[in-house]
């Protein structure tokens, strides 16, 4: 018999990351796309960085920030007497880092598309700028934001450098099904691995043959218009 | 009145104007790349002139001397833009319904006589897919009414229109002028159309106006 726990903690803390990846990722390729500022080419590269980097360097960076000497973690422990190494929500942190890049590349891209004669016209109307945004910029952007969010969940999903780094393998508290799968190999329980193998594929899989089917629809409609 | 005296750099050349529009329909004709919709911009606050004043009756739109630049939102400028921009992921009805901020019954009277002056009770209802060229510039017209402008800027308005059409809306563009009596602002490269409704021609060449 499996234990669904993995399953169940995996998918949970991919639907937090990519809440938070989406919520920073909108938030960010909105400031880039709209304002000119110094070290705004820095931030961008910042923002790609964990996309590049090896997972397991993301992790030893992020141990290094929040593990019990790092700035962050050494602060939550000091003042809320809280250790975030080691548990889910580590775990929440690793997978929002590795999945941003692929949001915020998404929404921008979404972004930089919109033709800006509807904002424009929009603004004439006595629109203002949050109004724009909320009513004309992000639904013109909507396909973008879709693909940057299953992407994010995909990737959060799969997760395993990072993760091992900051959150461990806890059994029943911080193991995921790639943490599940790796140690499974690991004691030679191919089966078991095989099923959780089996189970994160066809996850992705609907996910991005979903999207797929979503965009070719939505394309359709959009050529109607 | 609309006053408007304006320096604004171009690539190739500077937009160097001044002009003083009553209520009256002016029609700002020249070739592509004169210049005309970077002054409708400016009118409109999607762009700042380099230097100079807009000024609509009492208000001031911009002033580089006062550091002036109203947004704008603020400016109740109607601009229909040359290929309409309505929004395609709305409804024909929101989008009429978009720059109008609380939906009072006189609103609705305007909204129903609006329909029936450009003759477009018949879309009401519909999706904005599949629309013709002159039913997609009603709405815009519809939809920038809606605001009650104190001034129209339209640019190009015929340019999606066959030519029976562009007379029809010609003379629409006369008998809405006579119910909204406010300054008028046609940019057009078509000479035609715009002396048969027009009170004033400018040309413009180059950022200049020009005599022909």
């Amino acid at each position: 018999m499996i234990d669904w726990f993995p399953v169940f903690l995996s998918i949970k803390i991919a639907v937090v990351s990519t809440i938070f990846a989406l919520i920073f990722g909108t938030f960010l390729a909105y400031v880039t796309t709209k304002y000119d500022f110094k070290g705004k080419s820095v931030l961008e590269a910042l923002a790609t960085l964990p996309l590049v980097l090896p997972p397991l360097v993301t992790g030893f960076l992020l141990l290094m920030l929040i593990g019990r000497k790092g700035a962050v973690g050494e602060f939550l422990f000091y003042y809320f007497d809280f250790q975030i190494i080691f548990t889910p929500y580590a775990a929440v942190v690793a997978g929002t880092i590795v999945a941003f890049p692929l949001m915020y590349q998404s929404i921008k891209t979404a972004f930089l598309c919109v033709d800006h004669k509807f904002e424009d016209a929009a603004r004439t109307l006595g629109a203002s700028e949050l109004r724009v945004f909320l009513t004309i910029s992000l639904p013109l952007s909507v396909n973008g934001i879709v693909s940057g969010t299953v992407m994010a969940f995909s990737r959060a999903l799969g997760e395993f450098g990072a993760t091992i780094m900051v959150a461990g393998n806890i059994a029943g508290k911080t193991q995921t099904i790639p943490l599940a799968i790796y140690f499974a190999s690991e004691a030679n329980e191919l089966e078991l691995a095989g099923v959780y193998v089996f189970i994160l594929s066809i996850v992705i899989f609907l996910l991005v043959f979903g999207l797929g089917y979503w965009k070719k629809s939505a394309n359709k409609e959009m050529r109607h218009a | 009145m609309l006053e408007v005296t304006m320096k604004k750099k171009l690539t190739d050349f500077s937009v160097d104007i001044g002009f003083q529009i009553e209520n009256e329909i002016v029609t700002f004709q020249g070739d592509s790349g004169s210049g005309k919709t970077t002054i409708l911009r400016c009118i409109a606050g999607l762009m700042n002139p380099d230097q100079g004043m807009i000024k609509l009756n009492k208000t001031t739109f911009f002033s580089s001397e006062q550091k002036i630049s109203m947004a704008s939102r603020n400016r109740r400028v109607g601009y229909m833009f040359q290929d309409y921009a309505i929004f395609p992921h709305m409804s024909v009805y929101k989008n009429i319904w978009y720059g109008v901020s609380q939906k009072t019954k006189v609103k609705q009277g305007l909204y129903e006589s609006l329909l029936k002056l450009l003759e477009i009770e018949y879309l009401a209802e519909r999706d904005v897919k599949n629309l013709s060229g002159g039913e997609r510039q009603r709405i815009a017209l519809a939809r920038v009414l809606m605001t009650e402008p104190e001034v129209l800027l339209l640019d190009e308005p015929f340019s999606a229109l066959d030519s029976t059409l562009r007379k029809h809306v010609g003379m629409e563009f006369k008998k809405i002028q006579e119910i909204w009596d406010i300054p008028y602002i046609i940019v057009t490269h078509d000479e035609s159309e715009a002396k048969s409704f027009s009170n004033r021609i400018f040309y413009l060449k180059q950022g200049h106006f020009v005599m022909r």
